[in-house]
């Protein structure tokens, strides 16, 4: 598709997206040294390396948050919609794109974390395999990375503001699904108890893609990347009426 | 070709476009005037389906332009002068246009030096000067090759030598047999420019038609100074000639000069100064849009 490939040439023109790639490779290099260093890693030796990796999947929401976002900064929109005037279909090639060059980040942090942790615990006489675990933990990153930039996409063309979108999506994060937490705790228990609403949240399901530290309540693996795919397909949909409706 | 019929926009409350009906002929230079705030920009964004119209339509080549076949190849349009990511590079920005409308690459390279930016193509677009921004833009409307062009203040930023490159550009694209729809508020600019104009004010048509005809119908007049100032007067009121005193020993007549030069000679007096005042288009634009302006 025509549109896919100019997109992901806007990617490649631009410095921010390599820098944004970067940073999640020294970030998970960081997080593997410390995985490794400190012997925490018990059981699911691959999955608990995967989860360092998927720390920089925020970066990836940034990444999808600027395909759209940089468009309505700087009124290249309008040459977008001027080739493509139909309007949603800019948008599914931005999520196609997010989607892709999500994935890659994904895939670079991986590389990143397995270039410091895979010799080092070699080294330690206690070798890493590259089997059904060890794949899927791959797997699960790089649907947590590419959902993550799809997500970021969405929300971009529903808001359209770049600093708009980037507080949005950060204090829904940060701030708001922790009150939610609080919220619902108050409401169905006690403090400290698992409350039911959190796990459905879209942070926390995003973060349950690969599985991270918290509430045992919180939804894992397939459940968790399905509420996911669930959440960016809303998001999506509404972002496409967005663009729409809404003239630049 | 580009038709726009009974085209109203409403901002809430505001109406910004008000029941506006004008053509654009292949093979001319239409020029779109109007004060700061008439509706042009409005008007022209609904014709290439950036904006939503409340009423009416615009086509072009007889399509809404979302329903073209390949509207990258048949319009080529400059809504925004600076419209570019400011890190990308010129030749870069073209690649990305090249690229979704699946325009060959080589066209890249010619829009470039059909602009005279070859030089300056592989440097970031935020350093780029106004006048190199415009043409940047230029040079992506014309990758496609269109057989209609629509224009938003093309000439905004440009030097004198670029005012005229840009107006020989125009000229000899619409001579191509092109449309050519060019928005300005610039207007000595427009008159040396273009064949047609369509004057707007408050969203509303208030002129259309050649510019020869619109220079024809600003009432020419005639400034005559004469020593016998008010008997002239009287003599030229008894010939049925219009005329108001201006200044000292001036009067402005309205009628042609050699009809105010027989009434001077049949009355014997003596004539100090003798104008024709042909109207400029600037006159016309003045009058016709006279309170229509928002000062800024």
């Amino acid at each position: 598709m025509k549109t896919l490939g100019a997109e992901a040439l806007k990617l490649r023109t631009t410095r921010v997206p390599l820098v944004l790639l970067l940073v999640g490779m020294l970030i998970s290099g960081i997080a593997a040294a410390a995985l490794v260093g400190s012997g925490s890693l018990d059981t699911d030796r691959a999955l608990g390396l995967a989860q360092g990796a998927s720390l920089a999947t925020t970066l990836a929401t940034v990444l999808g948050i600027l395909l759209v976002t940089n468009e309505y900064r700087h009124g290249t929109i309008m040459t977008t919609f001027l080739v493509e005037p139909r309007r949603a279909r800019v948008l599914l090639a931005k999520l196609a794109a997010a989607l892709v060059g999500g994935a890659v980040c994904g895939l670079a942090a991986l590389a990143t974390l397995a270039a410091v942790a895979l010799p080092w615990l070699a080294l330690r006489g206690e070798p890493l395999a590259l089997d059904g675990q060890a794949l899927e933990a791959v797997g699960r990153v790089v649907l947590a990375f590419a959902l993550s930039a799809a997500l970021g996409a969405a929300v971009g063309a529903i808001i359209q503001s770049q600093v708009g979108t980037i507080v949005a999506v950060f204090v829904w994060f940060l701030i708001v699904e922790s009150l939610i937490g609080i919220v619902a705790a108050l409401a169905f228990g006690s403090i400290g108890d698992p409350d039911p609403v959190s796990p459905y949240l879209p942070g926390t399901a995003l973060s349950g893609i690969v599985g991270g530290q918290g509430a045992e309540s919180m939804l894992r693996g397939g459940p968790a990347s399905l509420l996911a795919i669930t959440y960016v397909a809303v998001l999506s949909a509404l972002g496409a009426l967005a663009i729409v409706r809404r003239d630049p | 070709m580009i038709e726009v019929s009974n085209l109203t926009k409403r901002y809430g409350k505001v109406l910004a476009v008000d029941d506006l009906s004008f053509r654009a002929e292949p093979g001319r230079v239409t020029g779109f005037l109007g004060p700061n705030g008439a509706g042009k920009t409005t008007t022209l964004r609904v014709i290439v389906a950036l904006l939503h119209q409340s009423s009416g339509s615009a086509t072009i080549l007889g399509r809404h332009y979302a329903e073209l076949d390949d509207p990258a190849r048949t319009v080529g349009a400059i809504l925004e002068a600076n419209a570019f990511h400011p890190g990308r590079t010129g030749r870069n920005h073209l690649r990305t246009i090249a690229s979704a409308a699946a325009i060959d690459g080589s066209r890249v390279d010619e829009a470039l030096a059909l602009v005279d930016l070859t030089g300056a193509a592989n440097r970031r677009a935020k350093g780029y000067s106004l006048g190199m921004k415009q043409r940047l833009a230029l040079a992506g409307a014309l990758l496609g090759d269109p057989q209609v062009l629509i224009l938003d203040e093309p000439a905004n930023g440009l030097d004198p030598h670029g005012i005229r490159w840009l107006r020989d550009l125009l000229r000899s694209l619409a001579d191509e047999g092109r449309t050519v729809l060019v928005s300005s508020h610039v207007l000595a600019e427009v008159a040396q420019l273009a064949d047609d104009v369509v004057i707007i004010a408050k969203g509303r048509s208030v002129a259309q038609s050649s510019v020869e005809q619109v220079l024809a119908g600003a009432g020419r007049g005639t400034r005559v100074r004469s020593p016998e100032r008010d008997r002239l007067a009287e003599a030229l009121a008894r010939a049925g000639v219009p005329a108001r005193p201006v200044g000292e020993d001036g009067l402005a007549v309205d009628g042609d000069g050699a009809r105010v030069g027989e009434v001077a000679a049949a009355e014997q007096i003596v004539l100090h100064e003798l104008v024709a005042e042909s109207g400029t288009l600037e006159d016309v634009f003045l009058e016709l849009t006279e309170g229509a302006s928002t000062p800024s």
